[in-house]
């Protein structure tokens, strides 16, 4: 049997976009922090941990690329370079560069991204020929080179283990040879088992090297950086060979023992194992059938004559049940952060291209969210900062003449509220232009010339398909397409969005979304003698509804629901599903009035059961999709029931009206007009 | 007894000799493999010669399961030899102190 090697290679994909994430938030901020050797040491590691994996692997164009760049790094690193605008520019594009390489050799196409148009740049620079600012600093030259050479005594001690790390030890050993000469080599094989008692996968050797080298002996354990918590590695300077005329002392780090084995922070990581998601569902799974066997135990033992025990041991199964829930649930769960660390590279590169200057302030990357919510969150967050920058910060000269700092903020926060995260995207800008965003409305036949809309409701118009007030159409917003699917895809995560602005002061979008989509809380309602699931979140209050409270409207093609002189559009469940036996007078049922984007609404239905919490289960996935239902649970009685998707609802709610209809409602006329478009 | 197996490491007889042939890269994900066949040629207890003209790249695990072959063919009173060694992996041994290790 063969070692799966696509395992290996999977790790060093994930890890190395990983790495790939820290050096490019790290070369944002090269300019500023470059003075900070653990900074810079920071960026190092990262490209040296892809170097030394891909060579491993095979992965020459990676390993070509990621050793130039580490070489430029090192050249930093050392105070041989001074960082500059244009070499930070030069070192994020070969930072992309070397993503589309990666990604292209996990695609199997290892050749399909050139290399050959960057390397020469990043050698030019290495090589001092570069035309960028970037300029040799002499002075630090001379203060930190060593001026002769040692011979170091280099004992290094891989454990066991040492194979899973995906390095090939003896890269490492031909790293330290490339630094100088070496002088005597001894391979310790006494640990090795007789060979029917080998392991292959685990490592018995060892080894000590004595090197010649003029280099700092930082640089020799930098060749092990990568592997520092699976080995045991110690540097010691034994002797001086200086050069001619260059009599020298070594330095206290270089003369000193060094002696490093699994520092506190690695020893941390190796508590934690890398599982795939396949499994994490799997399990996430398989918890959500055990809560709904325990409620069906539940449901059963109901019936029967109760003992003290019995309940004692039912509560006790219910909680831990629950807990064991909770907890796995908890795997899934990241820091949004994962997300928000893209985004200080796309203020910086629009700003580049877009003149303008912005800082983005984020707040709350810690909090989490489950990973499929965060997947799926990449792509309006982008659009929205986009938006941000291109439409809502000014130019410098603008905000300047406003009397506001010439630098804009983008404000990227995210916090918990209720059981929900809130993220926000804001802006110091000028603000969204409510007079523009109405009579394009008016001119796009949305609204009416004399409706009387709230500020909420010209703001909510941005989010209509189709339309933008930008007069330039540029390749970063301004198209008319992105608002519309922003929120489309909010609503696909159960979310809300919502934006306010204040002219001249700027503009906050909100997105209101769950913490998980595998289990939701919900309301359990009764139709007929089905029952259905209505997202908690979306529910606003419970009404019996009095005489003449629905009201038929459209010629007896709507309904409203008249709630305190309010009147909400009215759903009737049953009909929509076509459910036999439900409660045909309104008097008879409870309209249970929902929210969705600050619109509400009325759904009717026969009776309120209570809440509950329950495991969302993928209709589209195990039978197709079905128009107004976003899952599907089994509850305590072995019943599946529909899982309501209320925005879907709201737009069946809202379709078939129109802008003049005598009807005025907290509808917005024109939002209705907008969601048919949409539709 | 000539025994065929699939590349990259394989083993045949030649007289009373048995030859190992390494091609392309034998790594960690290769030693199973390889220990498989040396586990085989330990039994034997004849002389192996390993053919390395083809060979581009030999790890540490790889390594490891060749120099137990060789310990388990010396208290055979036989020998393992590496031959036609590429230039590059020659530097490797060297480095790794196990230039004589055969």
């Amino acid at each position: 049997m063969q070692i799966d090697l696509k395992r290996f290679q999977e790790t060093f994909f994930e890890e190395a976009a990983e790495h790939l994430s820290t050096m490019e938030s790290g070369l944002l901020h090269l300019e500023e922090s470059a003075s900070d050797p653990e900074f810079l040491n920071t960026i190092f590691r990262s490209a040296h941990s892809i170097k030394g994996a891909a060579g491993s692997f095979g992965f020459t164009e990676i390993a070509r690329l990621t050793h130039v760049l580490e070489n430029v790094l090192d050249k930093l690193r050392s105070n041989l370079l001074a960082p500059s605008a244009d070499l930070t520019q030069l070192l994020l594009r070969a930072s992309d560069r070397l993503r589309e390489v990666v990604d292209a050799t996990r695609r199997g196409e290892p050749g399909a991204v050139p290399i050959d148009d960057i390397l020469p740049e990043l050698e030019a620079v290495l090589h001092g020929t570069q035309p960028a600012e970037a300029a040799i600093v002499a002075t630090a030259v001379l203060a930190g080179a060593p001026h002769g050479e040692l011979v170091y005594d280099v004992v290094f001690e891989p454990e066991r283990e040492f194979f899973r790390q995906g390095q090939d030890l003896f890269l490492l050993l031909r790293e330290i040879g490339e630094l100088g000469e070496i002088v005597s080599s001894s391979c310790q094989r006494g640990a090795l088992p007789a060979l029917d008692d080998i392991d292959p996968e685990l490592c018995y050797l060892s080894w000590r090297i004595k090197v010649r080298t003029a280099r700092a002996a930082h640089e020799i354990r930098d060749i092990f950086m990568f592997v520092e918590g699976a080995c045991r590695l110690e540097v010691n300077a034994e002797s001086i060979v200086t050069a001619p005329g260059a009599p020298v002392t070594p330095t206290i780090e270089a003369a000193g023992r060094i002696e490093r084995r699994a520092s506190p922070d690695r020893r941390m990581e190796s508590t934690s194992i890398r599982v795939s998601t396949e499994k994490v569902d799997g399990l996430i799974n398989l918890v959500g059938e055990l809560v709904i066997s325990q409620a069906m135990v539940n449901q059963a033992v109901s019936t029967l004559a109760m003992t003290p025990a019995l309940e004692e041991a039912l509560m006790v199964v219910q909680r831990s049940t629950r807990e064991l829930q909770e907890q796995v649930m908890a795997i899934r769960m990241l820091p949004i952060g994962t997300v928000f660390n893209r985004f200080p590279r796309l203020v910086h590169d629009l700003t580049v291209k877009l003149g303008k200057r912005a800082r983005l302030e984020i707040e709350g990357a810690e909090t989490e969210l489950d990973k499929s919510v965060i997947e799926q969150l990449g792509d309006p967050l982008t659009h929205l900062i986009r938006n941000s920058i291109d439409h809502g910060v000014e130019d410098p000269e603008q905000r300047a003449a406003a009397g506001k700092p010439e630098e804009g903020v983008i404000t990227l926060r995210a916090y918990h509220e209720g059981g929900t995260v809130v993220i926000e995207v804001g802006d110091d800008g000028k603000g969204l232009d409510r007079e523009r965003i109405r009579q394009k409305a008016v001119s796009q036949g949305l609204v009416r010339e004399d409706q009387v809309l709230s500020d909420d409701e010209i703001n909510s118009m941005i989010f209509a398909a189709g339309f933008s007030t930008a007069s330039v159409v540029s390749d970063v917003s301004g198209r008319g397409v992105g608002m519309d699917v922003v929120k489309r895809n909010v609503e696909s995560l159960n979310g809300a969005i919502s934006v306010q602005s204040t002219p001249g002061k700027g503009s906050r979008i909100r997105i209101r979304l769950p913490l998980t989509l595998a289990i939701l809380d919900g309301l359990s309602v009764q139709l007929g003698r089905d029952i259905f699931i209505v997202p908690l979140l979306s529910i606003r209050q419970s009404v019996r509804p009095e005489k003449d409270d629905v009201k038929t409207v459209l010629g007896g093609r709507g309904e409203v629901f008249v709630l305190r002189g309010e009147q909400l559009p009215l759903v009737r469940l049953s009909r929509l599903f076509g459910v036999g036996g439900a409660v045909e007078d309104p008097q008879q049922g409870i309209v249970v009035v929902t929210e969705n984007d600050g619109h509400r609404f009325g759904v009717l239905v026969d009776d309120v059961l209570g809440q509950l919490q329950v495991v969302v289960k993928s209709i589209e996935k195990n039978y197709r999709k079905i128009e107004s239902v976003m899952g599907a649970t089994i509850l305590g009685d072995g019943r599946v029931a529909f899982i309501i998707d209320v925005a879907e609802l709201h737009r069946i709610a809202t379709r078939r009206r129109v802008p003049d209809e005598d009807v005025r409602t907290s509808e917005a006329a024109a939002s209705a007009a907008a969601q048919e478009e949409v539709a | 007894m000539a025994e065929l197996t699939k590349d990259p490491v394989r083993a045949e007889a030649a007289g009373d000799r048995r030859l190992l042939h390494l091609e392309g890269r034998v790594t960690v994900a290769q030693a199973r493999r390889l220990l498989e066949v040396a586990r085989r040629l330990g039994k034997e207890g004849r002389g192996v010669h390993v053919r390395c003209e083809h060979l581009t790249h030999l790890d540490c695990a790889g390594i490891q399961v060749l120099l137990g072959l060789n310990e388990t063919l010396r208290g055979q009173g036989a020998a393992l030899s590496l031959e036609n060694v590429p230039e590059s992996i020659q530097q490797t041994l060297r480095i790794a102190g196990l230039s004589d290790a055969w």
